[in-house]
């Protein structure tokens, strides 16, 4: 599969120091690691893999040594508002090293050895040691500052090299540059989807009772792999853990049973771009109330298509997915924190908005042609069971185009179900 | 298998209270949630985990609907220096998880708090403590920024004293309920391992492998198993690659594997070194010097004895060797215990140099995992837990041993 060309990432830096000039930064700082927290969002190197790269196909990732630096620890891409981009590693290694000559970006630095403990804080004293060596002589009044876990020990060390400095956060503003994506992007991102959707295919044809859920786990892992996927993950939890979202292991040797629904998420990594999508399922014969939980959950899915076009808010497409479960026995059980978000690069979801949908927001956003959006709308009743039907969408010029599968399979579901 | 009970957590508390009335603080908020950083350490409720619980067996997992507030939830667990604890946590599923701990108050930030926890966390911690607000003590690896700002907010007058360390300092010495879950857990990952050679053929894609180790630890009664799979030129590469992918083995590679388990809110991390088919003389050379390190590592452990002078010994191993630039250094090895957190014994990591040196003691369980790679030629670590006794440590897995019968193994060929 072809890559993303260097000048896409040279268009992506310039939109940035457009960005800058509007606001007044005399440079961006965008910082990138690779981090999880379930209460903070992700981080996995969207700011180096956007304006950088490092997004390599699956093929060059097994056989040569490549180097995501993302993964490498902390590092900073410092765009000034006019002139060429520098990319600031936290790591003297063969390895930063190797990183230098895998990228069209001609000014990568390490920090210098005395700042290397990698474990005492010190790497911030480095990179802020580093940033105003690439700033030597530049414009550096007021600075826009950007990433998710953009640390304070960071910021403290950089007022201290640059004390006349104003840094400003922009982590929002920048998020927004990734938030419509170009064609190179809608063509990796359609493929991880198709990618995700070959792993939910998998996880019916396996999901049987007796089979347990570390092997339909596996199923779904190895039909991704074989797909052409890179570091496919998936969620299965059946049963009584189908009622838990997000707050229990991933799978287990639970092996399911007759009447069991099961709650999954499935995705795959593709060239630095991520698919995210939940099938909704129950193994066998279910009964009338988990298929409600399916039918509201599909309802509110569909509601959320239609309401999906430019111009509408995100505000807008969650309250009509409310508005269709109005008097819905099923309505407190909704998983109110995320009905959706944007995605892209990285496996970071608030590529849209910094924020996942939900109500009540205090900021909305408009809806643009080109944006990619994870639709996931569930419901969760204790002693029942839970479901959520998870699409991927690309707004369109008059609504939006559903990159796959799974509100197709509910509705299938849902018929065989009740023919039954 | 048995859980710890709830005496020990009390007893974990109590200590907790101990140190407050010391330092003269009111209480001790400790946060805990979950996040995981390759270059600053990991957060993985394990505040929660060892001063409350919710280290559920492998059934309750499967056949409960039982919810770990580590995972998904950010919380802030309340310790007045005398009486009961309080849990605030910042997820709707209050009901469940009042089912399913023993301490009898826990709130949440949903209700009032819904958009703003650290807000809420901080409201509701006033109201907990009414009054009390004289010094605070507050811990957690990654106590989030926003956090500390609101608590600041909540109790302008009060002195927030950081006691990350303290608390963590605390997890140190095992129990024996401790290294028992820690005993089982360490067998679990060496069937791993067992499957991981097994599988490791020509023609083999690695995440074939992953599956199969995988496959051994659930059978063998773990609880989220996982493993790290890099061959050939990927092996050379520690954590920063995908931990699998479609590669084939092939005759010749060089396997770096990392293979762990939770069991009850403990986990065990262990790393086989091992060769596909026939390996080089250099490469063997790079499994046995290792091999070497980790023996010297293994002989200069015992109680008394300093991190340092552990990491001293590999590093005398290396006085000559051609192997020596490409050893790991950011890491020889790390404490370990409940929750994923490596710092588990020191907050830090074995690494050189360090300007604060720990004392072991007995029943601490360290990580030892001297690793070599070598661009062009392949990359090994070698990782066993080990327990520290009186007069040494008892190694719990097999990873030195199995590297042992890999050379002679590869001599054995020519």
């Amino acid at each position: 599969m072809e890559g993303i060309p260097a000048s896409e990432y040279q268009q992506r830096v310039s939109n940035c120091q457009k960005f800058a000039r509007r606001q007044g930064f005399d440079a961006v700082l965008a910082y990138s690691g690779s981090r999880y927290s379930m209460g903070q969002g992700v981080e996995s190197g969207q700011h180096i893999r956007y304006f950088v790269g490092f997004n390599f196909p699956p093929h060059l990732i097994q056989e040569e040594d490549v180097v995501v630096p993302y993964m490498l620890g902390d590092s900073l891409v410092v765009i000034p508002q006019e002139g060429n981009p520098s990319l600031l590693l936290s790591r003297q290694d063969p390895k930063s090293e190797r990183a230098k000559n895998q990228v069209w970006l001609r000014d990568v630095r390490s920090i210098s050895d005395e700042f290397s403990d990698q474990f005492s804080g010190a790497i911030n004293r480095g990179l802020a040691e580093l940033t105003k060596a690439v700033l030597d002589g530049k414009r550096k009044a007021r600075i826009g500052i950007a990433g998710t876990h953009f640390s304070l020990q960071l910021q403290v060390e950089l007022s201290k090299v640059l004390h006349k400095t104003k840094f400003v956060e922009c982590g929002n503003e920048l998020d927004q540059l990734r938030a419509v994506k170009s064609p190179n992007e809608l063509r990796i991102m359609r493929k991880a989807a198709d990618i995700a959707d070959e792993g939910v295919r998998a996880m019916i044809e396996t999901s049987r009772p007796g089979v347990a859920e570390y092997e339909v786990h596996m199923a779904v892992e190895k039909a991704m792999f074989d797909a052409g996927g890179d570091n496919p993950w998936s969620v299965i939890q059946s049963g009584p853990r189908a009622t838990i979202s997000y707050m229990s292991p991933d799978y287990t040797q639970r092996k399911l049973r007759e009447g069991d629904m099961i709650y999954a998420d499935i995705g795959s990594e593709l060239m630095g771009y991520h698919s995210d999508i939940q099938p909704a399922y129950i193994v066998g014969k279910g009964n009338t109330e988990q298929l409600s939980i399916i039918e509201d959950s599909l309802n509110m899915l569909k509601a959320m298509f239609e309401a999906a076009r430019p111009g509408a808010t995100d505000t807008d497409v969650v309250k009509r997915a409310y508005a269709v479960i109005n008097g819905s026995p099923f309505r407190d059980y909704v998983r109110k924190w995320t009905l959706g978000h944007g995605y892209g690069v990285g496996s970071d979801p608030p590529d849209m908005t910094s924020a996942t949908l939900n109500l009540p927001k205090s900021k909305q956003m408009k809806l643009q042609e080109n944006m990619v959006l994870c639709l996931e709308p569930g419901i969760f009743v204790p002693g029942v069971g839970g479901a959520a039907v998870e699409d991927e969408v690309i707004i369109t010029a008059n609504g939006c185009k559903v990159l796959t599968n799974c509100a197709r399979r509910a509705g299938e579901l849902l018929n065989e179900q009740r023919s039954a | 298998m048995d859980p710890i009970p709830i005496s020990e957590y009390r007893d974990r508390l109590r200590k907790c209270q101990e140190l407050a009335h010391r330092k003269g603080w009111d209480a001790i908020l400790a946060f805990s949630g979950h996040r995981f950083s390759m270059s600053q350490g990991i957060e993985d409720g394990q505040n929660l985990r060892y001063l409350v619980g919710f280290n559920f067996s492998p059934n309750e997992i499967q056949e409960r609907d039982v919810v770990v507030p580590y995972h998904g939830s950010e919380n802030l667990l309340i310790i007045p220096h005398e009486g009961e604890s309080s849990l605030i946590i910042s997820t709707a599923e209050t009901e469940r998880i009042r089912k399913q701990t023993w301490l009898h108050d826990v709130r949440t930030t949903t209700d009032q708090f819904a958009n703003a926890k650290y807000l809420g966390m901080s409201h509701i911690a006033l109201e907990i403590l009414n009054g009390k607000k004289g010094k605070l003590g507050i811990a957690g690896e990654h106590l989030p920024m926003d956090l500390h700002l609101e608590l600041a907010r909540a109790f302008p007058r009060t002195k927030l004293i950081d006691c990350t360390r303290d608390l963590d300092s605390h997890r140190m010495v095992k129990g024996e309920n401790e290294i028992r879950i820690m005993r089982k857990a360490a067998e679990i990952a060496d069937e791993g391992v067992a499957a991981l050679i097994e599988a490791c053929r020509p023609g083999v894609a690695e995440y074939e492998v992953h599956q199969a180790a995988e496959k051994a630890m659930f059978d063998a009664g773990g609880d989220g198993p996982w493993s790290v799979i890099l061959s050939g030129p990927r092996s050379v590469i520690p954590y920063i690659s995908p931990d699998f992918t479609q590669r084939k083995l092939r005759d010749g590679d060089m396997v770096y594997a990392d293979i762990g388990t939770e069991l009850m809110g403990y986990h065990s991390d262990i790393q086989p070194a091992y060769i596909v088919g026939r390996g080089s003389k250099d490469q063997v050379d790079l499994v046995q010097t290792s091999l070497n390190m980790m023996k010297a590592m293994v002989n200069a452990t015992h109680q008394g004895a300093t991190d340092t002078e552990v990491l001293r010994a590999a590093y005398k191993i290396l006085e000559g060797n051609p192997f020596r630039d490409h050893v790991r250094t950011y890491t020889f090895g790390h404490g370990y215990g409940v929750g994923l957190d490596p710092p588990d014994l020191t907050g830090r990591t074995l690494t050189l140099p360090r300007n604060k040196q720990t004392k072991l003691k007995q029943n601490m369980v360290l990580c030892f995992e001297p690793g070599i790679f070598v661009p062009g030629v392949g990359g090994a670590a070698i990782e066993d837990e080990v327990v520290v006794t009186a007069n040494g440590c008892e190694v719990i897995s097999r990873c030195a041993e199995r590297a042992e019968s890999l050379i002679d193994q590869q001599r054995s060929l020519g």
